[in-house]
């Protein structure tokens, strides 16, 4: 047992935190809330040119085919800058799926341009019916009943479905199946479908995991700036241990989410329950960072031109995003106490 | 010990009941904003506040000297929650915060001026304590009042101002004596909005709503306008805040959260199971409402404490705002995790659950426990003055 991440992992994450500290800063996040589409073209050509739109895609595809221990550091550094663009939806679930059961001329058509960052997928699943960036994806993979289809965004209708994160563009897609879109069905769908969405929930979160931290790190830092009653406001052990609190959340939902990449990486048989416990863990300690973070910051926190709401708007929505704490820890029941 | 309300009390309910239900309109009444929708902003609340002051239920506890009926506090209560549940205009401002002040220490000039006007919903108050660099510690306000002729100049900022952009008269604290303890040397001032020297820039929130930065630039007032005693400011300020902690947050709409999410989970299948059916979702309900229940008696007790009007108990209202706002936020908590995947969705949006009342309370009630005095400083009050243990700063 070897309780880190290899020199390469590390180098990786480092290379994207500094791409990232540099240009995706809060202020590019706020132009995303307001733009057109909601991410930036450009910053994913970027990200291309790193390798991360590849991470998952694989080697004869033009990607760099690694697995999820290399991409939840990578996730967890989107979280906390507060990346807009498609990394959950393309790269964590769609490039897998679509390797998974696509057949070999749409992985020839698809997998190269996601890699290089042309293309970008949707994903639509039963337990996550609102899809992100639906109007803007090039190919949507949805489920319908035990099936798995790919359907062209010119087949579907999109019904937008405001998130309460504004760089999140979720829509309900109508559309018809046929024998042309259907990619697989029976036992092969209902096993894709099933390590899609725990790809899903992973990703989400491992970003959660940043967004938490960014929480914190926003709070800590004003918690030594503002005073009050002549003292910076971090020297009440009210605000010390609400952050203390905080933190060691974060600190435990930490190597539970890296246990749960580890068990999709080498596919172990405990692999929902393992990422149904990283998921609960990390919406519980997002919800709590940002009710801490707002709490610590008093009204200026609550203000439309902080910072602070972009991450916590995230964080809100991802914790209902692939699962809620609440189904998942229903999973968790299930899977610990089967029903007799 | 009796937990009924009389016959009498229980009619004045369904009289106020069947007012509200006579003057519905989604303009007065709009539950989706959550606290803000208190605020007698528009032309029509006003209009619809003028009709309750008609029905002689303003100031409904006030001397009858004064134009009040010398009811009972728990009419004022019933009234209050009533609205409040609708997501109405409320009546905390100027007849629970201001108005009781003026009575308790107001000259004679000051209450023929202004109560008569606050019975009939003839003016808005805005509330000006918090500055940049006081807000928890609003004793360390710094906005200077310098005595000039027979009154006294004004200048510096107030921030946080909620209703400044619409209301006629400021309620503000300011520094009469710098030389004072920081507590001893503060006064209440009624300044009009509308005079040269006062600037006021909106601030925009989370809950999409309005509040505001306000400049004080040369601002002249006369004494007449002085609340009460010289440098006794901050003494009513404290006053005026154990009021503020239980009519501005009111425990109805927590309650109807409460029954919201009930109705949901009652209705709602998820994975081919009824949601009421899931244990732990169960196990959740039976907690929350039972602090429901909690979080109302609390209230109540608030309020027979201070029946007649007269000041309301500190201790106990602090732990009545601090419990129920606290909750307030794990109901929201509960509302999102319940909701599913359509709790990201914002409110009004065709597929949000309970018609978007978990994403839109999340985002208003993260600040109940902030304004009107944060969590942590409540805990601080209860520590003191129940507990008696010594101050640290
Ligand atoms: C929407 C909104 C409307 C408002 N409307 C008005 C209004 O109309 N008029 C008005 O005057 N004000 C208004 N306020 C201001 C409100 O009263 C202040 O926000 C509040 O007093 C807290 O001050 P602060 O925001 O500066 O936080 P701070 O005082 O900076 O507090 C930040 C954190 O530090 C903690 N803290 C501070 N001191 C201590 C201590 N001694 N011990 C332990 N913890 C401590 C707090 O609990 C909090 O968690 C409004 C605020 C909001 C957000």
């Amino acid at each position: 047992m070897r309780f880190a991440f290899d020199e390469d992992h590390v180098l990786f994450r480092a290379t994207v935190r500094e791409f990232l500290d540099k240009e995706c800063t809060p202020a590019d996040v706020r132009a995303a809330w307001s733009s057109h589409r909601g991410w930036s073209t450009d910053r994913w050509a970027m990200l291309a040119a790193l390798g991360v739109t590849g991470l998952t895609v694989p080697e004869r595809h033009g990607g760099l085919g690694m697995d999820e221990l290399s991409l939840v550091l990578v996730l967890e550094e989107s979280g906390r800058a507060g990346l807009p663009e498609p990394i959950v939806d393309t790269t964590a679930v769609g490039a897998p799926l679509l390797a998974e059961v696509g057949s070999d001329e749409l992985r020839e058509r698809w997998l190269r341009p996601v890699a290089t960052g042309q293309a970008i997928l949707g994903v639509g699943l039963s337990t996550t019916p609102y899809v992100d960036h639906a109007g803007s994806a090039d190919l949507l993979l949805l489920q319908r009943g035990n099936e798995v289809h790919a359907v062209a965004p010119d087949q579907v209708t999109v019904f937008e479905q405001p998130s309460l994160d504004r760089a999140r563009r979720l829509a309900s897609v109508e559309w018809e199946p046929g024998a042309a879109s259907l990619l697989a069905n029976g036992d092969r769908a209902a096993a894709a479908i099933e390590s899609a969405f725990d790809r899903g929930a992973l990703a989400a979160a491992a970003q959660l995991l940043g967004v938490t931290q960014q929480l914190i790190n926003l709070a800590v830092e004003h918690a030594r700036r503002r005073v009050q009653f002549g003292q910076p406001i971090g020297s009440f052990e009210a605000v010390k241990h609400m952050l203390a609190n905080a933190l060691l959340q974060l600190e435990l939902a930490r190597p539970v989410v890296y246990r749960a990449a580890y068990s999709i990486a080498r596919d172990m048989p405990e692999r929902a329950l393992d990422v149904s416990m990283a998921k609960a863990y990390a919406s519980d300690a997002a919800t709590l960072a940002g009710r801490v973070a707002l709490q610590t910051h008093g009204a200026i926190g609550f203000t439309w031109e902080h910072d602070l709401q972009l991450w916590m708007k995230r964080g809100w929505a991802l914790a209902a995003a692939w699962g809620d704490a609440a189904w998942h820890r229903t999973r968790v029941g299930a899977a610990v106490l089967p029903r007799s | 010990m009796d937990f009924e309300l009389s016959p009498e009390q229980v009619a004045f309910r369904e009289e106020v009941e069947h007012f509200l239900d006579e003057n519905d309109d989604p303009e007065v009444f709009d539950v989706t904003r959550e606290n803000m929708a208190q605020i007698v902003d528009t032309p029509k609340k006003r209009e619809f506040m003028r009709k309750v002051g008609d029905r002689g239920w303003l100031g409904i506890t006030w001397p009858k000297e004064w134009g009040g009926q010398e009811s009972d506090g728990v009419y004022e209560y019933l009234l209050n929650e009533a609205l409040a549940r609708r997501g109405g205009p409320q009546i905390g401002k100027g007849v629970g915060i201001i108005g009781k002040t003026i009575l308790a220490h107001g000259s004679d000039r000051m209450k023929k001026e202004f109560l008569p006007k606050i019975l009939r919903n003839e003016v808005e108050f805005a509330v000006g304590y918090s500055e940049p660099d006081a807000g928890s510690d609003a004793a360390s306000m710094k906005l200077r009042a310098i005595r000039d002729g027979e009154g006294w100049r004004l200048n510096g900022q107030k921030t946080w101002t909620t209703s400044a952009h619409f209301a006629e008269w400021y309620w503000v604290g300011a520094r009469t004596d710098p030389d004072a303890p920081k507590h001893r040397g503060i006064t209440l001032f009624l300044v009009p909005l509308d005079q040269p020297g006062i600037t006021i820039n909106g601030i925009w929130t989370m809950g999409d709503e309005r509040t505001n930065d306000v400049f004080f630039d040369d601002v002249w007032v006369s004494d007449d306008y002085v609340v009460g005693e010289l440098n006794r400011g901050f003494q009513y300020i404290s006053e005026a805040l154990d009021l503020e902690r239980f009519t501005m947050f009111t425990f109805s709409p927590i309650e109807q959260r409460m029954e919201v999410l009930r109705d949901f989970v009652a209705a709602e299948t998820r994975d081919d199971q009824r949601l009421g059916d899931d244990p732990v979702v169960r196990h959740e309900i039976a907690r929350l409402a039972t602090d429901c229940e909690v979080a109302r008696v609390l209230g109540l007790r608030v309020v027979a404490k201070s029946m007649k009007g007269g000041p309301p108990p500190t201790t106990e209202s602090s732990e009545y705002k601090l419990f129920a706002t606290e909750l307030s936020k794990r109901l929201a908590d509960a509302s999102m995790d319940i909701g599913g995947p359509g709790s990201q969705l914002r409110v009004h949006t065709e597929d949000a659950p309970m018609g978007g009342r978990a994403e839109s309370t999340y985002r208003y009630t993260v600040i109940d426990t902030i304004g009107g005095g944060a969590s942590e400083i409540q805990k601080n009050i209860i520590a003191r003055r129940k507990l008696g243990l010594p101050k640290n700063f």
